[in-house]
Formats: structure tokens, sequence, C-alpha cells
């Protein structure tokens, strides 16, 4: 199937790993991504802090230049999921809105699309129009025996555009289950905050205390290894962690990975494909047994 | 807290490194991140070269016309 893909700006930035992943584990699936150049930063940290209008239209933008291509969009950003998605509702129920965005983008030369452009994230459509069964015949190697816990983040089921009610959040899950791996509950702490923007957070301490939960739930479970679908909360846990050992007396070393990343540990794609090595908290040790080519960093 | 709200920058992409910087400097707060930042910069994820967006010279039109529009 063909999607239109755009890098977002933290998997063009500080979360690398995340694009590269995400390009690898596609090709691997014969999902046909077609790049979106030019696309901006979706808005989101205009979202409720700036007007409306202007975040609204820095949405519109992408959602104007993704129309182009035809295809729905995929992303592997919570963050771009539901602040495009939030455009997509807002200026298809709000006409003055929808008028004053369509002049701005006008000044621009670009139309916002009349019925909006599907945004998926890749999660739904890996359950979707993937299916776990096609998952499951491009694994090469099974994670038996890993115990992963499931981590969604708290965007992805957040303002009601998420894909599924938070009480059943259970593609993760699936997932996890068609490459072979233990899925590890973590009931209280799946969907819990992690902090948002991982260098600016204006929250620290509150952020930390959050992480702080996901991981002692995580550890206390028997999880060897959490997997994130979105690389914000990929990235909050795993650059975090050095610092909540410090700060609380821990001492937790659990890898966190990108949905992307362990997908692709599976199919027998190689560390350096997936960018295992970015990963501030080493997976190289836990996954040794299931890496085709174990180079330890 | 001014340049978190004005992002996306000129060049299209948010950039971590330059927001720490520019829109949260607090010399406290700066000296905490400073090993948070070099594990970044070790692992490659502080690029020092800004994404920069083709078209970016959009995103000054739109806050432009949106300046218009809000006088």
């Amino acid at each position: 199937m063909s999607y239109s893909y755009s890098p977002t700006c933290y998997s063009s930035g500080i979360a690398s790993h995340c694009g590269t992943s995400t390009r690898a584990v596609a090709k691997a699936l014969g999902m046909e991504f077609t790049e979106v150049e030019g696309c901006n930063c979706c808005g989101s940290p205009l979202y409720g802090k700036a007007s409306d209008l202007e975040a609204l239209c820095f949405a519109a933008r992408n959602l104007a230049l993704i129309q182009r291509s035809g295809n729905d969009m995929v992303t592997s950003c919570s963050f771009c999921y539901i602040t495009l998605n939030w455009a997509n509702a807002t200026l298809s129920r709000d006409e003055e809105l929808r008028g004053k965005v369509s002049e701005v983008l006008s000044a621009i030369n670009l139309d916002y699309p009349e019925d909006g452009v599907r945004v998926r994230h890749l999660l739904e459509v890996l359950i979707n129009d993937t299916t776990c069964d096609t998952v499951s015949t491009v694994v090469k190697r099974r994670l038996k025996g890993l115990r992963i816990a499931p981590y969604y983040g708290p965007h992805i089921t957040s303002l009601g555009y998420g894909f599924d009610a938070p009480e059943s959040l259970i593609f993760l899950d699936q997932v996890i289950e068609a490459l072979g791996g233990e899925v590890v509950p973590l009931p209280k702490s799946k969907t819990q905050w992690c902090g948002d923007s991982p260098l600016l957070t204006c929250e620290e301490e509150r952020a930390l205390t959050s992480m702080l939960k996901v991981l002692e739930e995580a550890e206390t479970n028997g999880a060897q290894v959490i997997v994130a679908p979105c690389p914000l909360a990929q990235t909050n846990l795993d650059i975090y962690q050095p610092r909540i050992n410090g700060i609380y007396g821990k001492g937790f070393h659990l890898p966190v990975l990108l949905l992307t990343q362990i997908m692709g540990v599976a199919f027998g794609i190689s560390p350096s494909s997936l960018d295992l090595d970015k990963n501030v908290v080493s997976p190289y040790k836990t996954l040794s047994p299931y890496l085709s080519t174990w180079d330890e960093r | 807290m001014k340049q978190r709200m004005s992002s996306p920058p000129g060049g299209g992409m948010i950039r971590e490194a330059m927001l720490v910087m520019g829109g949260y400097f607090n010399p406290f707060r700066v000296w905490g991140i400073i090993p948070l930042w070099i594990k970044l910069f070790v692992h490659r994820r502080l690029p020092l070269i800004p994404t920069r967006i083709e078209g970016r010279e959009e995103i000054g039109a739109i806050r432009a016309r949106i300046k218009e529009m809000e006088g």
C-alpha cells in the first residue's frame, strides 16, 4: 500500500532513529512511502499556547502539501498525529476558521483540502492495513522469551483523536505478540505523561516523577525492554533514565525502544539500519540473542 | 518561553538545541541539563546543522498574513 510520509521535527532531529527505523521497517513490510517534501513543524508547540489560527495554519500547510500526493498520511509521531487530526476536525466543523485559514494559505498559493486529509498513526496502519499476520510472516528472528512492556505514551489517545479507547489499548500488545515477544502489561502507566518536548519540559519535576512511575511499574512487572510507538515518549524515557536514577537513587537500566526498532530487530534488519546506537540506554546486551550482527558499542 | 511559542522557527522545524539556548535560558537549568546534552551529542542526537525545509520562506509569509488579519 502507498502512503504519504513526512519526517517530523523529532524524526529528523533529536529522534532521528525514528525516521531511520520507520523507513527500514516499512521497506521490509512492502509499504510504499512517498516522502512529502517541505512539511513544517505540525504546529504542536503552538497548540493551546498561541492563537488557534496560527497553529491551524501551520497544520493546514502540511495537510495541503500532503493532499497533492493523493495518499493517506502516515506518521509515527503521536504529537503530529493528534495535531493534524485536531486541525482536520476543527476546520471541518468551523466554517469561519476554515475561511481564515484558506485566506492565509492563499498567500502562499496553497489550498486547504476541503475534505481534509486522512492522517493515520503507523501503529494503526500496522494493525488495520498491514495486519499482524503479515508482520508475523516477515519476522526472521522471533523475540521468544523477551519480556516487553508496551508504553503507548500520553498523546496517542488524547483529545479524542486517538484510534482506540484508553481502556482498551491493545494494538501495541498485538504487534509485540506478532513478533513473538512476551507482553508485560503496564496497567497503571501505559498512557502516563512522558513530559512532552524532551529538552524543554516546563515542569521537569512532574515529568520525572511521571516517568519514574512507568519505569517502576515496568521493572516490578519484570520487563526487560520498554517499547513505545511515539518518538517523544521513547526519547523521554530513554534520555532521562540516568537523571531519574541520579535524583531518585534508582538503578534502572531498562532499554527503551521504538516500536519500529524492535520490529526491525525481529525482521533481522542490521542494528545500524535501526540506529540502535542512538539509544542512550544501550539495548545491545538485552537484545544480543536476537540481533543478527551484534556489535557492542 | 516566547521562543517556544513562536515555533516553528524560520527553518520550519523545531530544533531542540537552539530552543534550549534561546527560549529557556535559565543558568541553573542549563547547568543541570549539560550532562544530558553531552549524552545526546555523543549519541548523535543533537545535530549541529539545523534541518531546513523546502519552502521555508512560507513560514514567515504565514506569520505576516496572520499578523495583518489580526491587526
